[in-house]
């Protein structure tokens, strides 16, 4: 315990260098503030940022500290449309509209906005808490797997995403497929043979993975707002009330708030999940505890804190399996795996030992982070409503020119930009037809390392196949892989 | 129809993954693995999950109407004009072109689109030529 609260202070020192500490709060507002901004998106907004961190030649642990605090400070900008005009801006909004909305058409909303920041700071911070006890541990027990224990565990999680991510299953497995196809495009490492890159020099080193998700992601998203022609930019005319919470409004969320923390991080752990999953699971399991009036869904102040909580604390969850195994749980962390390995870091359990000043460094920032957020959002929340007014027309377009710009930057490449624009088109087709895009994303961060692994457990057994399900761990782990893909399938035809 | 479209299309590119991955000429390999069985299990994956999304189509997807269609082809024929122009013509004025047309598309009057387009493709590049440092191609500026 004493050698984590050393790691823990020299991650501080890290954290709180002047660079750390301007790129946390730039990253908190940023965050904020694309959270507010109608149908952007964290995952969309740190896929926009990673090319210009990565070629204005950031250290590695800056880039993640300023990648990180726009994920997490997004899911403190997510809730203002979803309370004050009960349009979610993003999956994980929508339990918040159930309550949100009623207060603030009681003219509460600026006490729902108060206690929904309080919520998702108790939801970070409380989720940092349990980082810090849970993800060396993880990471330490993590280093005792062989490669094949390794391709296990990246099966499992795939499975995990297939049997309870909410697409489905055969939709995701195909998606995943897609990325780990796409993962295997260029020159191999072991043989220096061309895979997938008909002749096109500029695809000996692969797809970037920044061209890749700027084009799933940003460019589809664009596509499908012209596609439902947004209008948006509406104003918002509600009086937001008084905008303190009184002590007892706080004494009374507080235990709910503690609860959704705990909740969320567990959910966030698991790959596949994600936050939207935990938003649900907390608000349910709160009205089943404390609602004996059945106020929940009719303006209860316990309603609006426990999805939100449970929404950040789950954001910050995904991180553990993200820095202990290297393997991402949800599309955002997906993305800042994805950022490591611009920055040629494999992440797994050896990211403890070998760059401590990175992972701890991180995970330090979190803490300034989410008090940087805190301080913001309790006074500006009158400022960050007003966002809700910009009008699509400034909106989408920059997002466009950004993701270009972005994308320009890493390679000065215009096959990149052809790229993007071609993934851009594949991402607005394959989500409208059930294509679960944050699938191919991991994927595609993956299956590099699960090559890797699979080479290196038959190179060990001499080519021998069932090395692959040798040990323990591995048999275990693929025995729930299976599991997980033919129990809801089982659940279907007999439940 | 979707879904066994879209299950025809990736078993397709399951298949053509495998093919293509057969006719790689592999003179040496440093492992018992080699360059070929991977991408051929991703394809066949690929191939097996698509055939299931054909064979169990799912509900129904609202695709846009034809007009809508087309202002998405447009679209789409915008970003690749964009990517071709931005070297020849610069950043800057490439962008500010974007930025109107995008305004005009996500329903900004003409005038307002002009403006727009200017101050805004102004801002981006001042912002990420000079505030981040990060070269942007100045084509028709330079």
């Amino acid at each position: 315990m004493s050698e984590t609260l050393a790691l823990l202070g020299a991650g501080f020192t890290v954290a709180l260098t002047p660079l750390n500490l301007a790129l946390a709060s730039v990253g908190a507002l940023l965050g904020t503030i694309v959270g507010a901004l109608p149908g952007i998106g964290p995952l969309n907004a740190v896929a926009l940022l990673l090319p210009l961190v990565y070629a204005v030649r950031l250290p590695p642990e800056s880039a993640l500290i300023v990648l990180a605090a726009v994920y997490y400070g997004g899911g403190y900008g997510g809730r203002i449309a979803a309370i004050l005009l009960n349009v979610p801006g993003d999956p994980s909004s929508v339990m918040t509209t159930l309550d949100g909305h009623p207060m603030a058409k009681r003219g509460e909303g600026g006490v729902a906005l108060s206690i929904t920041a309080i919520g998702s700071f108790v939801g970070g911070i409380g989720a940092t808490a349990l980082m810090i006890l849970a993800a060396p541990a993880i990471a330490r027990a993590a280093l005792a797997f062989g490669p094949a224990d390794y391709v296990a565990l990246m099966a499992f999680a795939f499975a995990l995403l297939a049997g309870i991510g909410g697409a489905r299953p055969a939709k995701t497995l195909a998606a995943v497929s897609c990325g780990l196809l796409l993962s295997t495009i260029g020159a191999d490492s072991g043989t220096g043979i061309e895979r997938y890159t008909f002749g096109e020099l500029e695809l000996l080193d692969g797809i970037d993975f920044t061209v890749v998700v700027i084009g799933l992601f940003a460019v589809a998203e664009v596509l499908a707002l012209i596609e439902e022609r947004a209008h948006g930019g509406a104003f918002v005319t509600q009086v937001l009330g008084r905008s303190w919470p009184r002590r007892e409004e706080i004494a009374r969320t507080l235990p709910t708030m503690l609860r959704s923390a705990v909740v969320g991080f567990i959910v966030g752990v698991l790959p596949g999940t994600g936050a939207s999953i935990a938003a649900t699971l907390a608000w349910t399991l709160e009205r089943r505890l404390v609602d004996r009036e059945g106020c929940f869904g009719k303006g209860d102040i316990r309603g609006v804190a426990a999805p939100e909580t449970a929404d950040n604390a789950a954001q910050t969850g995904a991180m553990v399996p993200m820095l202990a195994l290297g393997i991402p749980g949800s599309g955002t962390t997906a993305v800042l795996l994805g950022a490591l390995m611009l920055y040629n870091i494999t992440p797994g359990p050896l990211l403890f030992a070998q760059r401590p000043e990175i992972v701890w460094g991180l995970i330090a920032s979190f803490v300034v982070g989410n008090l940087v957020l805190l301080a913001l959002n309790l006074p500006l929340v009158a400022l960050f409503v007003r966002l809700l007014a910009l009008p699509p027309s400034v909106l989408y377009p920059g997002v466009i020119v950004f993701a270009f710009a972005g994308v320009w930057a890493v390679n000065n490449s215009v096959l990149d930009l052809l790229l993007a624009s071609l993934f851009g088109v594949l991402g607005w087709a394959g989500r409208k037809a059930g294509l679960p895009l944050v699938a191919v994303l991991l994927g595609l961060v993956l299956g590099r390392l699960i090559e890797d692994n699979i080479r290196r457990a038959l190179a060990l057994s001499g080519g021998e196949v069932s090395a692959l399900f040798g040990g323990p761990v591995a048999i275990a782990l693929w025995c729930g892989a299976a599991l997980l893909l033919v129990l809801p399938a089982l659940r279907r035809r007999f439940g | 129809m979707t879904d066994r479209v879209l299950g025809a299309v990736l078993v397709g590119l399951g298949l053509a993954a495998i093919v293509v991955a057969l006719g790689w000429d592999v003179r040496f390999q440093g492992d018992p693995v080699g360059p070929k069985p991977f991408p051929m299990l991703a394809g066949a994956l690929l191939a097996a999950s698509g055939a299931v999304v054909a064979l169990l189509p799912g509900g129904r997807v609202a695709w846009p109407a034809p007009r809508r269609l087309l202002v998405l082809m447009a679209a789409t024929a915008g970003l690749i004009a964009y990517a071709l122009a931005l070297r020849p013509i610069g950043f800057l004025p490439a962008t500010a072109i974007v930025l109107t047309a995008g305004a005009l598309v996500f329903g900004a009057s003409v005038g307002r689109a002009i403006v727009l387009g200017l101050a805004g493709a102004s801002v981006i590049w001042a912002l990420i030529e000079h505030g981040l440092d990060i070269p942007l191609p100045a084509g028709l500026l330079s």
